[in-house]
């Protein structure tokens, strides 16, 4: 490997982030060739074949591609470039609803039109929520229950309730 | 202090040298009447179960209980006076909750037991007080 493509490679790394760092090198290119993969179906097989798996038949490399991908730490991989790709594609995204903005009879203007507002300045809404909580039958008359403990206690004149907080055992 | 009849004297025995032997305490004791006495007994008796951890529910009924026990001659006051059972008194009414409910009334009508749980319990007497200084007040 020459020294060009090392950096390269360390560089690629550097920017990883932390669940494709603890993949072999093998599984982080299946990882990024199943976003490469040209259509949906077969992707896995295709990434498997990518990243330089090898196997008798395409079929045998489907099921590899499968116990990859079944694999916790490949999934939280998948994840984590999943939302990478998100992020990226946002400016194409904009550039995509600005070309629809501007041809008004584009059939999505409207719609388009009411993201960009929703977004910029969004309807701002009070909602008044009236919360009414009924005590449960069984709640309500234990403090029933309580309250005439209380009363009744304090007419005969003896404690309402007993404090049974254990006493700390003393140390021998 | 209530002294004990010894050797207890039958009803039909003549109580007057007895009788006049009788000391303040004594002759509050005598007078009050048998219910009443009783019922201190019970009020000093659920009192003292009070003390001990139970169920809300039964912690109410025992104080309805109390409460229900104040009418007539025993004031609200005279009940508050009463202070929880003893162990031995405890004991004692383990043993007369045995019986049924006749011969628990009479055994609680007799001298030697009412003067014990008396003698162990002295508020009992300082309620009957109370009860008697009502009875005074109705009767004049």
């Amino acid at each position: 490997m020459s020294a060009v493509t090392e950096t390269a490679e360390e560089t690629r790394v550097a920017d990883l982030g932390p669940a494709m760092l603890k993949l072999t090198p093998k599984q982080r290119k299946f990882v990024l060739a199943l976003f490469e993969a040209p259509r949906s179906h077969g992707e896995g097989t295709f990434a498997a074949e990518m990243a330089g798996y090898q196997a008798k038949s395409r079929d045998v490399l489907g099921v590899i591609a499968s116990q990859l991908k079944a694999d916790p730490k490949i999934q939280a991989a998948i994840a984590e470039t999943s939302r990478l790709y998100l992020t990226a594609l946002g400016p194409a995204a904009v550039r995509s609803a600005r070309r629809v903005l501007n041809n008004p009879k584009h059939r999505d203007h409207g719609r388009v039109l009411g993201i960009v507002f929703d977004r910029v300045s969004p309807v701002q809404s009070t909602a008044l929520v009236k919360v009414e909580h009924e005590a449960a039958p069984s709640m309500r008359a234990t403090a029933e229950v309580l309250e005439r403990i209380m009363q009744l206690a304090a007419r005969a004149k003896v404690p309402p309730m007993i404090d049974v907080t254990p006493t700390p055992e003393k140390a021998l | 202090m209530i002294r004990l009849q010894e050797p207890e004297l039958s009803p039909l025995q003549d109580h007057s040298a007895w009788q006049a032997s009788w000391n303040d305490d004594e002759r509050l004791l005598a007078y009050t009447p048998p219910g009443y006495r009783h019922d201190l007994v019970i009020i000093s008796q659920v009192k003292r179960a009070l003390q001990s951890q139970m169920p809300d529910d039964l912690r109410l009924e025992f104080l309805e209980g109390l409460d229900r026990c104040v009418r007539d001659l025993l004031t609200l006051e005279a009940m508050q006076r009463v202070e929880p059972a003893c162990d031995t008194a405890m004991k004692m009414l383990h043993e007369i909750g045995a019986l049924s409910m006749h011969d628990r009334c009479r055994l609680m009508c007799k001298w030697n037991v009412i003067a014990a749980f008396c003698n162990l319990n002295p508020s009992l007497i300082e309620a009957m007080k109370l009860v008697a200084c009502v009875r005074e007040r109705a009767n004049s």
